[in-house]
């Protein structure tokens, strides 16, 4: 097997430019590392035919962006044109979408290959990739852990080197979680960063599509090219165009950083606190000014997010009727009522029941101001709170994670366990800013991952001081070393 | 004052989002739900005083679109419907007792 998909992306577009590999050489390798890693369970459906046309397509055409002929793998919660879009889902296991998402869009525009879709919680609802209707993703650095969730598939996929590009989605951590497990770089951008048009809803006011890369560099240039207005979604903010990688390798002497107390109290794992103390360390060696911080309510995030969250997806799944589109029961039923609950109780899984359940509950009768608008109440002031610690500080840091990645099977008759996992990243969804995992180090082999939280449409500072940690740490974060 | 959900009231709640439970399932999230219940109630606990609140993060104002409406070929828009007769779908026929 060739291996130019280990290649820095200069690099790979250089020898493109230079014809002295084609896209099809990348694609056919990818697909080599799709077979080889089969047993990860990153993908839920291949496009091999359509990326191999593609790529013989692109030969033709010239090689006009640092993302032209790379192959990138797509969430399954965001739709594509022709290209089943399941949500890990039993109700949408038939769902061939109309339309493109902006995003997809995107990637199309760059001449970027999709490879597939990956694998990911059922609608995004869960953090081990363990509520999939399509079983479990593994954990490359040790297969018998979970790869995190809902973005699993992008997590490991882009971790055992199979595609360098992936998109993931975060609603509470999705997208932070997984690369803190997988070792590699995760970016939530500011709501309103990224257009949502055609990424399957789950919580509308924390939903939030973004880049998922082996290295910072790698990440600001796909968000670069997946970012911008579109007037299909109405919370896309009208920004100008940036260059995200502008300010990587300047220097971060008196940047003003961050730490909530709580971020690094006895809740979280000592061995993950021991490795972000040995970065604040760096940091502090570097001309950084450090500071810890109260930021208030933060602690209660996940009562919080499992009132607005799970109210907006008790909304959100109220489509699924197995009429339009969809699985559609064939039991014999005695009223439309009917069709639809047995449809629904056959199509989804259990996490997604409780959370519709849930979501239903905390939205009905008195419990719609005693639950929903205290909720968005604490929302606000943790909100307030956020914004008035980033008037005085440039980033806001701390653990991505709690713990390390656990063992496959590991709480799943625990209801609450799920939610725990994201007790870090939930802040920064309910808040609306833009939050990174960036690989630190490891503990038993396993992966730790250092959130770094900025302003609203701040992400170049996220990935100017995130390339200098990098940098400095330069770590070996191929789980597959040089056996394969 | 301490919550606890019912079996009645998961049903009710079941039924809300129009999802039919086993009776198993029914005791099952039954003691699910009361979990996640516990975690939600810890916010009873705190003392809000301001009124202001935060429904999204979008700096972006309540608007009708402006946009002109994308047309979508009728067939495109039912190919993935289980059932359809021309242009409509087709509702399975219901039998009543």
């Amino acid at each position: 097997m060739t291996r130019y998909l280990e290649l820095p992306l200069i690099e790979i577009n250089k020898k493109l430019k230079n014809k002295e590999i084609k896209p099809l050489d990348l694609v056919l390798e990818c697909f080599d590392r799709i077979d080889a890693n089969k047993d990860l369970n990153c993908f839920i459906t291949l496009n091999k035919e359509e990326a191999i046309k593609k790529a013989r397509d692109l030969e033709t055409k010239s090689v006009d962006n640092l993302l032209f002929g790379i192959p990138i793998a797509i969430k399954d919660n965001i739709v594509t044109k022709a290209l089943r879009t399941t949500c890990a889902s039993r109700m949408l296991d038939n769902f061939i979408p109309v339309y493109d998402a902006f995003v997809v869009e995107k990637i199309n525009n760059n001449n970027m290959i999709i490879v597939g879709k990956l694998n990911m919680d059922e609608f995004a609802m869960g953090s081990s990739n363990q509520t999939s209707y399509y079983g479990a993703v593994l954990n490359p650095w040790n297969k018998l852990k979970v790869a995190g969730g809902s973005s699993g598939g992008a997590g490991a996929c882009v971790s055992a080197r199979i595609t360098p590009f992936a998109l993931g989605s975060d609603t509470g951590g999705s997208i932070r979680q997984p690369s803190a497990f997988n070792g590699i770089v995760g970016l939530k951008p500011t709501y309103g960063r990224v257009s949502r048009y055609g990424l399957v809803a789950f919580a509308s006011s924390l939903d939030q599509i973004g880049p998922v890369t082996k290295n910072v560099y790698e990440n600001a240039v796909l968000l670069n090219a997946i970012c911008g207005f579109d007037n299909k979604d109405l919370t896309s903010v009208d920004k100008t165009q940036e260059d995200f990688t502008r300010l990587i390798g300047t220097s971060i002497e008196k940047m003003k950083i961050a730490i909530p107390n709580f971020y690094m109290s006895d809740v979280i794992d000592k061995e993950i606190r021991d490795k972000i103390n040995e970065v604040i360390e760096i940091l502090k060696s570097n001309d950084v000014t450090i500071d810890y911080v109260d930021i208030d309510y933060i602690e209660h995030s996940v009562p919080l997010y499992q009132i607005i969250a799970l109210a907006e997806a008790s909304s959100n799944l109220a489509r699924f009727d197995g009429i339009r589109y969809g699985y559609t029961t064939d039991k014999e039923v005695s009223s439309i009522d009917e069709l639809y609950s047995i449809t629904r109780g056959e199509g989804f899984g259990d996490e997604v029941k409780r959370r519709i359940m849930m979501g239903s509950y905390v939205l009905s009768g008195e419990n719609a101001h005693n639950y929903y608008e205290k909720a968005l109440s604490i929302r606000k002031h943790i909100s307030d709170s956020f914004n008035n610690i980033l008037s005085s500080y440039d980033l806001i840091i701390g653990p991505t994670t709690t713990t390390l990645p656990y063992n496959i099977g590991e709480g799943q008759d625990d209801a609450v366990k799920s939610f725990l996992d994201d007790l870090l990243t939930i802040p920064v969804n309910m808040v609306g800013l833009p939050g990174m995992s960036l690989p630190v180090g490891f503990k038993d082999g396993m992966p730790i991952g250092m959130q770094l939280i900025g302003r609203k449409f701040d992400e170049v500072t996220i990935y100017k001081l995130a390339a200098f940690i990098e940098e400095k740490l330069n770590l070996d974060l191929n789980p597959i070393g040089g056996e394969r | 004052m301490k919550k606890e959900l019912t079996e009645e009231y998961v049903m009710h709640v079941a039924h809300l989002g129009r999802l039919k439970l086993t009776d198993e399932e029914i005791k099952k999230y039954k003691y699910q739900l009361n979990q996640i219940l516990d975690e939600i109630n810890k916010i009873n606990d705190l003392d809000i005083t301001s009124k202001d609140i935060m429904i999204t993060p979008t700096i972006n104002n309540n608007m009708f679109s402006t946009k002109e409406l994308n047309t979508t070929d009728s067939k495109d828009i039912l190919s993935n419907t289980p059932k359809t007769n021309g242009n409509y779908i087709e509702v399975r026929w219901l039998k009543n007792d």
